[in-house]
């Protein structure tokens, strides 16, 4: 099976990747509502005169403070304070706990803009999937609690394909200032998916579903942990072994195989040896792949329980060992995975793992899920 | 020129005194005509270098060729080869050069030898040398570019005819197997004829090997002695007037070479940057329909020495890879039907980087590699 795509994933496996799939939409979206935030239409660029603040503590008189998933300030032109909820709520209790999440994100705008040389204009915004903008403009229409001092606006994302593909962004309900960026927003925006994928950025507040973390630990920061040399090493002593004799050299894509100790020079064992500290590897996603890529300040996603929970799940299947003191360092053996990291985590999440629970189909459904207790 | 009577010692050591470090490249060339015969030929690879290549040079035993270092300069070295292979035991040793020149600097290995032991000898010498040293490709219209060259750099009654063409036609549909079909064919064709019948025929070009033949007033046209090839991994050989290979043909493969490796270079993101150094693929020859992702996702999947993750296959394709030649990680993403961007990660070597275009151009379709910032 090696180098084959599985076109044919278990339901279950496939719910997973979907879920993956919407997360990853999201981050898209919010990275095109700052893309568009932050485009000046006169000079047709990015501007550099933007302050980040995305998760970041934002004061409330007499209350805790609140840490909305979106703020930025534009110059001295404009605030947006915003949270996501891919799908809004399913019940009202939970509707109403984000209405009333959004009118802190109200106050705490009144506050940012009493600030000595802050702009006097802002605006809080929703962001949410297309599928659910009706359902959480029929809410928020009808609530008599939520009553926003200043403008906001509801805003659904999808993602277009219009012969290209687009990250498309619509102000469906509300406003939001400056007027230009309301009109644009209201009119239906779509941004060429090129100019989102410039960006680094690979996860939000929300906690990721764990295939996603798994897969881009794999395909992305744990090769980046092992220096070119032990690869070059791997492959000329796999090299050497096959001249040698008539099996083929490559890094196998069993599963559940004993590391050797050190780097790998025997042709039957599969893997490269990487020692991990979680808080470490919690810490570099943060710096590498969240919002904190726009200011180094912020507190950045994914948290460092949700890693550990992912190394744990290596453990489960055998790719990695706990070693060291406390829960927090783990030996991974680094791999192919058959099919591919993404693939292979969603099967083995979706299938074997030990108090797994059956995955949900997230879109126009209940928002990210939960894959371990 | 044939080297007669010459025994392969002989050889060898005139081979050493011809590519001497005292000579420039471009002498050494020149002097190699005294050398060079029908099998025998001057052969020349330009490869991608990173700095301080030359201090990363493999020696020593590498499976069955062993390599010494016999001279070096701030900017080349000369080497002796020494392979057990069976089939080179009549001529067992290989002097060969390599020299740095041009900045983003590039590579030329040059040699006297034939095929078997050039094969043996460098292609074992660049996998050795890799990532500090790296393979590069031509595109078509470079092949192309260097063809002409060539040939508008005959002398006067003179012309090219190709003699033998490997060419390929790329398969993206779900009834071949294969991932391309190849053809070889051995022709008498001029060189814009067997151009005009690839594009007509989309098929890309491998190598082509040629005569150089001579037209003389009232005379049929008739072979001269100088016959060579021309290579995608840009890889040239001749018999006879090596210089004139060197200054027409590879100098425009230097060209193009050094715009791909000035592409590929420095284009890891550095922790904490928002923004990728992306690269865009603008594929020119179909484009990629819908019912056809599938196909190239599968092709992904297949690259040599790579862990692929397909993240979304339809209505784009979104897939991340992993190169386990040296740990470098890329995004790829099909954002339209004719474009497709590469998103270097944490680490991204110009050798990984140019692999991964050169794997998309021969196996998803003809393309043009440009800087995303730009484009």
């Amino acid at each position: 099976m090696k180098g084959k795509t599985n076109n044919a994933l278990p339901a279950d496996a496939q719910a997973i990747i979907n879920a993956v799939d919407s997360y990853e939409d999201t981050v898209r979206a919010i990275l095109a509502l700052i893309h568009e935030l932050r485009w000046d239409e006169k000079t047709k660029s990015i501007r550099d005169d933007v302050v980040h603040r995305h998760g970041a503590e934002h004061k409330l008189p007499g209350r805790d403070p609140v840490t909305p998933d979106i703020s930025l300030q534009v110059g001295n032109d404009f605030v947006v304070l915003g949270d996501v909820k891919v799908s809004f709520a399913h019940d009202s209790k939970s509707m109403r706990s984000i209405a009333q999440q959004l009118l802190k994100y109200d106050e705490a705008l009144r506050v940012l803009l009493r600030e000595r040389g802050a702009p006097t204009a802002g605006s809080t915004v929703l962001l949410t999937h297309n599928t659910r903008k009706v359902a959480a403009k029929d809410y928020l229409d009808a609530s008599k609690e939520f009553k926003p001092a200043r403008p906001f606006g509801l805003i659904a994302f999808y993602r277009s394909d219009q012969g290209e593909q687009y990250i498309t962004l619509e102000r469906h309900h509300g406003e939001i200032v400056p007027k230009r960026k309301d009109s644009k927003l209201r009119g239906v925006l779509s941004i060429k998916l090129d100019h989102i994928a410039q960006y680094t950025v690979k996860f939000y507040d929300a906690d990721p579903p764990q295939a996603h973390l798994l897969a881009v630990l794999w395909d992305v920061v744990l090769p980046s942990l092992v220096d070119e040399d032990s690869f070059v090493r791997l492959n000329s002593s796999q090299r050497r072994d096959a001249e040698d004799a008539p099996t083929t050299g490559e890094l196998t894509s069993g599963e559940g195989s004993t590391p050797q100790s050190g780097d790998v020079s025997n042709r039957r064992t599969s893997g490269l040896l990487i020692e991990v500290d979680a808080e470490d590897l919690a810490e570099q996603l943060r710096e590498s792949f969240s919002l904190r890529v726009f200011d180094r300040s912020l507190p950045g996603a994914p948290r460092t329980k949700a890693v550990k929970a992912a190394l744990a799940t290596l453990v489960k299947l055998g790719l990695a060992e706990r070693c060291g003191e406390g829960d927090g360092r783990f030996r991974i053996t680094y791999r192919k995975l058959r099919g591919g990291p993404a693939h292979f985590f969603a099967k083995k999440l979706a299938g074997g793992a030990k108090g797994k629970k059956k995955a949900k189909a997230p879109r126009g459904g209940s928002g990210q899920l939960e894959l371990f207790d | 020129m044939m080297a007669l009577g010459m025994d392969w010692r002989e050889h060898f050591n005139v081979a050493r005194q011809v590519l001497d470090l005292s000579n420039s490249l471009a002498m050494a060339v020149a002097s190699s005509e005294r050398l060079a015969a029908q099998r025998f030929k001057i052969r020349m690879r330009v490869l991608g270098a990173r700095p301080h290549v030359l201090d990363k040079l493999p020696v020593g035993d590498r499976g069955s060729v062993r390599y010494e270092v016999v001279g070096a300069t701030s900017t080349s070295k000369l080497l002796v080869a020494t392979t057990r292979h069976p089939a080179c035991a009549g001529y067992p040793h290989m002097p060969f050069r390599v020299e740095l020149f041009g900045d983003p600097a590039v590579a030329v290995v040059l040699g006297i030898a034939r095929s078997r032991l050039w094969g043996e000898v460098v292609t074992r010498f660049v996998r050795e040398a890799y990532p500090a040293m790296f393979p590069v490709f031509l595109r078509q219209q470079d092949l192309k570019r260097v063809l002409e060259s060539l040939e508008q750099n005959l002398r006067p009654s003179e012309e090219l005819r190709m003699t033998r063409v490997s060419r390929r036609r790329r398969q993206l549909n779900g009834d071949s197997r294969r991932e391309y079909d190849s053809e070889l064919a051995w022709t008498d064709k001029k060189l814009a004829e067997m151009m005009r019948e690839a594009g007509e025929e989309r098929l890309f070009l491998q190598r082509a090997s040629f005569k150089v033949c001579r037209q003389l007033a009232g005379r049929p046209l008739r072979d001269t002695e100088l016959e060579g090839d021309v290579g995608v991994n840009a890889e040239f050989a001749v018999t006879e007037r090596p210089d004139w290979m060197f200054a027409a043909g590879l100098q425009v493969a230097l060209d193009a070479v050094r715009g791909e490796t000035e592409l590929a270079r420095d284009r890891a993101r550095k922790p904490g940057q928002a923004t990728a150094r992306t690269i865009v693929a603008h594929l020119l020859d179909e484009p990629i329909t819908q019912d056809k992702l599938k196909f190239v996702a599968a092709r992904l999947c297949k690259m040599p020495k790579t862990s692929v993750s397909i993240i979304h296959g339809n209505p784009y394709l979104h897939a991340r890879l992993v190169d386990f030649k040296d740990g470098s990680s890329f995004e790829l993403l099909l954002v339209s039907p004719t474009k497709m961007l590469l998103v270097p990660q944490l680490r991204a070597t110009e050798g990984a980087v140019t692999r991964l275009c050169r794997y998309i151009y021969e196996h998803v379709g003809e393309a043009e590699f440009l800087d995303g910032a730009a484009n």
